[in-house]
């Protein structure tokens, strides 16, 4: 589903955030990426999703080169993804129900369909009810559980999900990852971006760590 | 089926946004409007103009001075005259109307009377077309001249050539305007673009995050110019005819000085239709290509 080979990542001021990378996250896996902070987690999840480009060797995303990707193709690639931006990248003047919406609109999927979709992801979040409020009066956790539900909304094969806990206390950031675990359960690929070490523990499974741009 | 729906969603966005700011949206198209009604308003004057130079008593004619007497021979000359590309209107003035009319001119009825014979040639007074070059009448002039029994070929020329430089200076004061028009519009609506860019940045960049397409974001920009243009080419029209309903009793005044031949010309149907087209047009480009310069700057970290 996800590979990449010894791939890197060099920023124009010169930055290294990704050193030789090489790995391969197979369809279905749920995968965390660990490491300190500017070690290269945000810089791996944004190759994923084209948002940076490599700067040397080869990202494929199913089967496709994200390297040779036309422009135009990038957003059809994206539409596969659900994403779950660190700094939640939310409408603050648009409604819980708009923000959803969102990937759906851009889509082109019809009104009725999208209210289905909306109600049915906000459901899964635990935030029906809240489609009428603004981002604003929810809290930091709820906040966190619009973003993911802005990513499954249009049903995608892969969720990426940087630093999902972020600033959440411990037992409301369980029930974030229990959602992540729950999709993973129903075959979506996922693949968490943390710095946290008892989050990891707590999600067990495959760990990739990273060094200052480099894959331990 | 979805591109249709992406194209209403996108027109009841731009229509939205419009209404979401009626003192701007206001103001802006009444921007447009007036920097449409002003070239437009100057277009209807030189139309004007135009008209009047074509309707002027002096539009110049050729003369041409036949020696025969002869009808038959006189009907082949006036035939050949006619026949010329350009040739409006042949008119034959007899040699005997001629001399009562200069008689009369110079009040010398008793010494016309006193002549043996009628001095004077038939005349054949050619009238060309309205567009006609000023090259062409001294092309005819050689031509009518060299046609059997005539006597000689007159006309002014130099009045000739400075009407002809006036409709050339008209119809290319118009080009101008057009010109000027065009830039008008692109100018006021590409900033009003780059203006609703700015203010959307975050959506627009969460969108192109979650798998928008260009051409997806780019679609309410698009409709967003359409409008303007549509709606500030109407704004001009209106502007447009209040000056005409304010000017319409100096005009009157003007044409009866003319004997009522002058009727003052305002926009005809298809050119009223083709303004806000034009503009519409002129417009929703012009929101495209603006749309493109600034999400292309937007795009290098995504
Ligand atoms: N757009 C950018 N331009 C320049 N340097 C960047 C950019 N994004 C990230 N970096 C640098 O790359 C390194 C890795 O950053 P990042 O992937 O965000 O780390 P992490 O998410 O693990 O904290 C850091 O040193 C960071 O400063
Ligand atoms: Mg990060």
């Amino acid at each position: 589903m996800i590979s990449f080979s010894q791939v890197s990542k060099r920023f124009k001021g010169g930055q290294q955030a990704l050193n030789n990378v090489s790995f391969t996250i197979e369809s279905g896996e749920m995968v965390c990426v660990t490491g300190h902070s500017g070690a290269g987690k945000s810089t791996l999840l944004k190759l994923m999703a084209a948002i940076e480009l490599p700067s040397n060797g080869t990202v494929l995303v199913a089967n496709q080169n994200i390297g040779k990707l036309r422009p135009a193709a990038i957003p059809y690639l994206r539409r596969n993804l659900g994403l779950v931006f660190q700094d939640h990248k939310l409408l603050y003047e648009r409604s819980v129900f708009d923000n959803t919406a969102l990937p759906l609109l851009v889509q082109g999927v019809p009104r009725d369909e999208i209210g289905k979709r909306v109600r049915a992801a906000l459901d899964k979040v635990g935030l029906l009810g809240f489609e009428k409020a603004l981002p604003v009066t929810l809290s930091g956790g709820e906040q966190q559980r619009l973003c993911i539900a802005r990513a499954i909304v249009s049903r995608p094969a892969v969720l990426l999900a940087d630093e999902p806990t972020g600033n959440l206390d411990p037992e409301y950031a369980r029930s974030i990852m229990d959602m992540f675990k729950s999709f993973h359960q129903v075959g979506v690929t996922v693949v968490i971006a943390t710095h946290d070490e008892t989050m990891l523990q707590y999600m067990g499974g495959r760990t990739l760590s990273l060094s200052h741009g480099v894959l331990q | 089926m979805s591109w249709l729906l992406n194209h209403q969603r996108a027109f009841r966005l731009a229509l939205l946004r419009l209404l979401q700011t009626p003192f701007a949206t206001l103001f802006t198209l009444l921007v447009v409007g007036l920097a449409l009604s002003l070239p437009s308003a100057m277009y209807v004057g030189l139309k004007n103009l135009n008209h009047w130079l074509g309707h002027l008593p002096i539009s110049p004619e050729i003369s041409v001075f036949t020696q025969t007497d002869d009808p038959a021979a006189l009907r082949t000359l006036e035939q050949s005259i006619r026949g010329e590309a350009g040739v409006s209107a042949v008119r034959l003035i007899r040699r005997e109307d001629a001399l009562k009319t200069l008689a009369q001119q110079l009040n010398i009825n008793d010494l016309v009377d006193g002549l043996a014979r009628n001095p004077l040639p038939h005349t054949l007074v050619v009238t060309l077309g309205p567009d006609t070059p000023p090259d062409r009448y001294s092309q005819l002039q050689q031509k009518f001249a060299a046609l059997p029994t005539v006597l000689a070929v007159q006309y002014d020329a130099a009045l000739n050539q400075k009407l002809h430089a006036l409709r050339q200076l008209v119809a290319n004061a118009a080009l101008g305007l057009g010109f000027l028009l065009a830039i008008a519009i692109t100018a006021v609506v590409a900033n009003t673009i780059r203006l609703q860019i700015l203010t959307q940045r975050d959506e627009i960049e969460v969108s192109m995050l979650i798998g928008a397409t260009d051409a997806y974001i780019r679609r309410p920009f698009m409709y967003f110019g359409l409008l303007q243009g549509l709606l500030g080419g109407l704004t001009a029209l209106l502007l447009l005819a209040g000056f005409s309903w304010l000017t319409q009793p100096y005009l009157a005044e003007f044409t009866q000085s003319y004997g009522n031949t002058f009727i003052p010309q305002s926009l005809s149907l298809s050119e009223a239709i083709a303004l806000p087209v034009c503009t519409a047009a002129l417009a929703s480009l012009s929101a495209h290509i603006a749309a493109m310069r600034h999400l292309h700057r937007m795009r290098p970290s995504l």
